[in-house]
């Protein structure tokens, strides 16, 4: 298992092309990432809005103000919510073969897919991983619109899933 | 089975009567098994070490917030009018009551523990108080599940699910899930008169009579469908009273909650549940038995039947044997707890203020030096913070943001009002970030690697 550091965030975010915006996608992103073989040795536990990581959050931090690797600017949506954008500021120095033990290529299609849909939408998709693989519910739909009864309708379930049949982690 | 009226004297509320039909339920859950394991169970864990006098348990905390919730309820029947369901009230004041019910003994502490315990063996993830909580009201061998399923058939599944929600789903809802919540209301007013801080004021009674509900419009992140969230706002006449409330949670956080020797002890703690649970040291070594719950629980027995057995008894139980074992570390710091003998904090947050680059410094600095220590003999504490209070997460709570109708009516923020006391530079979070080490000496060295 490697040790998380500045390098492997970069390397994710070459992957993301350099962009990745509202920290809910970010920390969903990363968690996906590591279901399909990231292997970064995250802890990720269940909170608000799904599988989160204070260590991910704790080397961002490092990333962006020591490393400096990271950039991330605030800016307020049209419908009034204020959100992070963070953007890779230096890039790898050699080229990427792999993102953490993801081929690159694989990482790119699957990060390209993430940054689509409504960050409801990626928190489910991360949710429903989290709820079928590490709660290991039979009937996760019935445990996620228990969980998330406001945001589980059945059209952004479908997304979800959607979602996570086209990174292949169904 | 008790049908008459019942009355509890409280220090926070006063008389508190259990009168309607619905009280005698209540007061039937509160006589069960499960909720009377509350009494055993301090609502601040280590705080009375720093506050003596805050020995208050999570029984009366529980009993507090049934009492808010049946006052908040009166608001939501005052604007809810002749739609107000009776039956979906009853399910949150019951749900307020039981909130509590699955909480371990020195929660935060605990938990740690047991993700540690879990991470070193691989396990991905551990279940925590809020879905006890939901397993007790759950448990058909239970006896809170039949007190409920009398009452009405699925009542225990929906008050379950409502403790399970992450987001409240109506107004009924936000009594126990809000900015201004029945749980919160009891917790800062019974902490702050428990500690004997002065930290800020709360006026209950102005604030309770200056909530209406509106349906708030919010979005998450930069979504472009904003999401609908009916919940309570405060009339503009309640601003400044709600200005207090804020500044006198902030504070209990500050000064109180996240105080750095509590927050020490509940380091070391952590680290001996860390050594119980360590299935490759043998019981004998540490004076434990296998019967003991919290040995069970913390070496993989994780059933609600055992979970159930947990209080700060058996916890102190467990201390005072670890005291007299043949484990090294395990004695001693077993020893430290039971003469509140405290660990040496390097507080960064004090440190180094709102500078982020001399903190992130720091932390490397102070890691290299810790190396393979840190967890052991050196630990870290992280807690975050922001004006709503929040210790971790990715962004706030849509639901818990404070808002205040203006002089048009429409519900804002309170940070937006122009004459408003409190800093929107509180929202951002900030890292409380602090190192703790056995001796004096080794925090000294562990300064001069930082700063010379």
């Amino acid at each position: 298992m490697m040790v998380m550091e500045s390098r492997l965030i970069q390397e994710v975010f070459k992957a993301s092309n350099g962009r990745i915006v509202g920290r809910i996608r970010l920390q969903k992103i990363f968690y996906l990432l590591e279901q399909l073989g990231l292997n970064s040795g995250l802890r990720f536990s269940y909170h608000h809005y799904g599988p989160y990581s204070e260590e991910l959050a704790h080397k961002l931090f490092i990333a962006e103000i020591l490393d400096k690797v990271i950039a991330e600017n605030e800016e307020v949506s049209n419908a009034g919510a204020t959100y992070s954008i963070f953007n890779l500021k230096i890039e790898p120095n050699d080229p990427l073969e792999q993102v953490g033990a993801i081929p690159f290529k694989k990482a790119l299609s699957a990060i390209t897919a993430m940054k689509e849909p409504t960050s409801v939408v990626i928190e489910l998709a991360a949710t429903i991983h989290w709820l079928k693989h590490k709660e290991v519910y039979e009937d996760w739909k019935a445990e996620l619109k228990i969980r998330k009864p406001t945001k589980a309708t059945d059209n952004n379930i479908d997304l979800a899933t959607k979602l996570l049949g086209d990174i292949e982690l169904n | 089975m008790s049908n008459t009226i019942q009355r509890v004297r409280d220090p926070v509320h006063g008389l508190i009567k259990f009168e309607s039909d619905a009280d005698l339920v209540a007061w039937n859950l509160l006589e069960t098994l499960e909720f009377q394991r509350l009494r055993r169970i301090r609502q601040l864990g280590f705080s009375e070490f720093t506050f003596p006098s805050a020995t208050h348990t999570r029984f009366a905390h529980s009993v507090g917030v049934y009492h808010n919730a049946r006052k908040l309820m009166q608001v939501v029947e005052k604007v809810e009018g002749k739609n107000f369901d009776k039956d979906r009230a009853e399910e949150i004041l019951f749900a307020a009551l039981l909130h509590d019910v699955g909480h371990g003994p020195f929660s935060h502490a605990f938990e740690v523990a047991r993700e540690r315990i879990a991470a070193s063996k691989g396990i991905d993830r551990i279940e925590k108080h809020e879905k006890y909580s939901a397993k007790i009201i759950r448990n058909p061998n239970g006896s809170i599940f039949p007190i409920l399923e009398r009452k009405r058939v699925g009542l225990a599944e929906r008050i379950a699910a409502v403790i399970e929600a992450d987001d409240p789903t109506d107004i009924y809802h936000a009594v126990i899930s809000s900015s201004f919540d029945a749980d919160r209301l009891d917790y800062l007013v019974r902490d702050r008169l428990m500690t004997g801080t002065g930290a800020g004021s709360i006026d209950t009674d102005w604030l309770v009579d200056n909530l209406t509900e509106k349906f708030v419009n919010t979005a998450q992140d930069d979504d472009p469908e904003p999401q609908g969230v009916q919940t309570f706002v405060f009339k503009f006449k309640g601003r400044q009273a709600a200005e207090d409330f804020l500044l006198a949670r902030y504070r209990l956080y500050t000064e109180v909650y996240l105080h750095k020797t509590t927050r020490g002890f509940e380091a070391l703690l952590s680290r001996l549940l860390q050594i119980v649970g360590d299935t490759s040291l043998p019981l004998d070594t540490l004076n434990l038995l296998t019967e003991n719950a919290l040995v069970a629980f913390l070496r993989g027995t994780e059933t609600v039947e055992v979970y159930l057995e947990l209080d700060d008894f058996v916890i102190w139980n467990v201390i005072s044997s670890l005291a007299k074992c043949q484990h090294e570390e395990a004695c001693k710091l077993s020893k430290r707890l039971l003469i509140r003998d405290h660990l040496h904090v390097l507080d960064l947050f004090s440190k180094c203020g709102n500078d982020d680059l001399a903190l992130a410094n720091a932390v490397r600095d102070i890691e290299n030096f810790a190396g393979s220590e840190l967890g052991v003999s050196i630990f870290k504490d992280a807690p975050e913070i922001n004006l709503y209070s929040e210790q971790s997460g990715e962004a706030k709570k849509l639901h818990k943001v404070v808002r205040v109708q203006d002089g048009s009516g429409q519900p804002r923020e309170i940070t937006e009002f122009a004459e408003t006391i409190i800093s929107a530079s509180l929202k951002k979070k900030r890292r409380m970030i602090r190192y703790y080490f056995l001796t004096m000496e080794k925090r000294d060295e562990a300064k001069k690697a930082i700063w010379g």
